[in-house]
């Protein structure tokens, strides 16, 4: 028995393609040729007979975990437990932003390890101009071809940072894409129709004021220390294997859940939040001030970081409001909302340092209140 | 714990999702028209992440192994400037600059552990629950004409047996009183004090993406002195015609005066779409 498996595994080890096989997939470009030696030494006879039971192993444990959590729901579908009804909204508002967040955090992370193993850099990198300005003018367009919501476009922006995108280039596309989104556009005609040029204000306001908090950061002396210093960490070590074009499959597996547990709790944080002021805030208050040329821009930007609403929808939601607002105050909260609200600066603070999202935002808040209160003036 | 905090969160809520769209209560989240890409997207994420997880399960068995194994020549613990050190953290999601910081990482420990708790209690373990009226009550009535418009223009001519409080207040608003007068209406909703000693709207929350959104939508009810037999935010249901307001206010000239009134309890689709 000692016998077979050792030569087994010595069998297994001998062959160049199974040595490289156990090893997590970044770290094998730099192992295999700098430490070819040490992959071998890893595959001592006495490893054998447990590594066969591995696999079964670990499928228990997930098996387990399911079954638990599943257990769990199965278990408890109307359990007496009743809250107050401010702790019951609380936790319906904040459940409502994290299962309707879900599925767009979902497809964003797929997207993003596609674009990071599948996407090879000669297709990427030569259709973007070299030009700076260009360049994130047509990253900021990028948003038509991929219309993910604006939680969605995080681990897509991290992504792109990974492939070797700047920070103000990233910025840009961040601030940009769910604006300047075929979904968001369509939804935005359907509710206001080309009147007071709404739309035009909401994609050329967008557009610009992205792009100028881009050039902006540019500005800055280092913009990659505008990153956390974690998030810059990953980017260094997954530098190393770029071109590496081996078991993609596996590695965007392990991906798919690193960057989960990167953007995953910053959501719940986020919603958490957007649930809490929610229940804390009158909404009335806000909207009382729908007709007031000034404080209407002014409300309707609180209310857009307070409700953390998808980019895709939000023109239904001011429509819906029942006040009359003035037309800058509705392009105001169709620009800020989709760039900055609550649970958008929590879901940035996994990528960029809490001074860059208080620099952001408070330039963007600024740019949308001026041009809000410019569309008022001039009417 | 950091590396898995993703996976559990994710899974959580992919159960979650999938248990609430397999017994109908994913409406009461988000509208239905996200229903299959949220499924759709439960699912692969849910693969995705079993799969992940699968490979960083045995990752971590392969290098407990190793670790025992291994000769003091490749100490895991050592943190050199070597160019594996930065692909361990990067793993771990703990970059260079929380190792230096004990105690940040020990409540970004506690923080985590809180957050998945968080997660299990409110996605897991309560009963999926609607927005109550309370809360309902301090957001105003959709009254604006434009929300309402766009679906009326379906709506005249149409069996209206089907109608919800949604389709009345829509035809109201965009057709005013004639489209309305004389029809007869049968629907349920809960009671909107619009601030009317006789006249009370019954309404419902309208979703236009999710529950954040929610906004009452209502018709008034002629129901005089409503409020010594009826609590606000208490559901009814009713039969009536629409008719010019019995009590001569301006503000409300059409009216459902009701032939039958009753209390009910919530139903389980609490919002109109």
């Amino acid at each position: 028995m000692l016998m077979t498996t050792t030569i087994r595994s010595e069998a297994r080890a001998r062959h160049p393609e199974d040595a490289l096989f156990e090893r997590p997939a970044y770290l094998r470009s730099v192992r295999s040729s700098a430490y070819p030696s040490r992959v071998v030494l890893t595959r001592e006879p006495t490893v054998a007979p447990s590594r066969r039971r591995t696999p079964w192993r670990a499928l228990v444990i997930l098996a387990g975990i399911l079954v638990v959590l599943i257990g769990v729901r199965v278990a408890t579908p109307g359990s007496g437990i009743s809250l107050t009804d401010i702790a019951q909204d609380f936790v319906t508002l904040s459940l409502s932003v994290v299962i309707e967040s879900l599925p767009f955090v979902i497809l964003g992370v797929l997207i993003s390890t596609v674009v990071q193993l599948w996407v090879p850099d000669r297709w990427f990198f030569a259709v973007l101009p070299r030009n700076g300005l260009l360049r994130r003018g047509v990253l900021s367009l990028l948003g038509v071809l991929l219309p993910v919501c604006e939680c969605g476009n995080v681990p897509l922006a991290r992504g792109l940072v990974v492939r070797g995108l700047s920070v103000p280039e990233a910025m840009t596309f961040l601030l940009a894409a769910p604006i300047l989104n075929p979904i968001t556009i369509v939804t935005t005609v359907q509710a206001f129709g080309w009147s007071d040029g709404i739309v035009v204000w909401r994609v050329l306001g967008g557009f610009l004021i992205a792009n100028a908090v881009g050039w902006l950061l540019t500005r800055h002396p280092d913009p990659d220390s505008l990153l956390t210093p974690d998030f810059r960490a990953a980017c260094a070590a997954h530098a190393h294997d770029v071109d590496d074009r081996a078991h993609r499959l596996r590695r965007g597996a392990g991906m798919v859940t690193a960057e989960m547990s990167a953007v995953l709790p910053a959501l719940f944080v986020g919603s958490a939040l957007a649930g809490l002021i929610q229940v804390a805030i009158s909404r009335e208050a806000l909207v009382a001030l729908g007709g007031d040329p000034v404080l209407s821009v002014l409300a309707l930007m609180t209310l857009a970081f307070v409700v953390a609403m998808c980019s895709n929808v939000d023109a239904f939601f001011v429509l819906s409001l029942g006040s009359t607002f003035s037309p800058g105050a509705i392009v105001a909260f169709l620009v800020f909302g989709p760039m900055i609200d609550v649970k958008m600066l929590a879901l940035m603070r996994t990528t960029f340092t809490a001074r860059t999202l208080v620099v952001v935002t408070a330039v963007v808040a600024l740019a949308v209140a001026a041009l809000g209160l410019g569309l008022n003036l001039a009417r | 714990m950091a590396r898995w905090i993703g996976p559990l969160l994710a899974l959580v809520a992919v159960v979650a999702t999938l248990w609430l769209a397999a017994t109908g209560k994913l409406a009461l989240y988000i509208h239905p028209r996200y229903t299959v890409f949220a499924v759709v997207m439960a699912v692969i994420g849910g693969v995705a992440v079993l799969a992940g997880s699968f490979f960083l399960l045995r990752k971590d068995a392969k290098d407990a192994r190793a670790a025992v194994h291994d000769h003091a020549d490749h100490d895991h613990a050592d943190h050199a400037d070597h160019s594996d050190a930065a692909h361990d953290h990067d793993h771990d999601e703990i970059g260079p600059g929380l190792l230096a910081r004990p105690r940040l990482l020990r409540s970004l420990t506690v923080g985590r552990v809180l957050i998945i708790a968080g997660a299990l209690v409110a996605l897991l373990i309560l009963p999926p629950a609607a927005l109550t009226s309370a809360t309902a009550q301090n957001r105003a009535l959709a009254t604006s004409a434009d929300a309402l418009q766009a679906p009326a223009a379906n709506l005249v001519g149409t069996d209206t047996s089907k109608f919800t409080v949604k389709d009345w207040a829509s035809l109201l608003r965009s057709g005013g009183e004639s489209a309305v007068a004389g029809q007869t209406v049968q629907i349920s909703g809960y009671l909107l004090d619009n601030g009317d000693a006789d006249v009370v709207y019954v309404a419902r929350l309208m979703v236009t993406c999710c529950a954040v959104d929610a906004q009452p939508v209502g018709v008034p009810v002629y129901l005089p002195d409503w409020k010594k037999d009826h609590k606000a935010n208490s559901w009814v249901k009713l039969t009536g015609r629409f008719q010019q307001n019995p009590s001569g206010s301006g503000a409300v000239p059409v009216v459902i005066v009701p032939s039958e009134f009753a209390g009910i309890s919530e139903p389980d689709q609490p919002y109109v779409y």
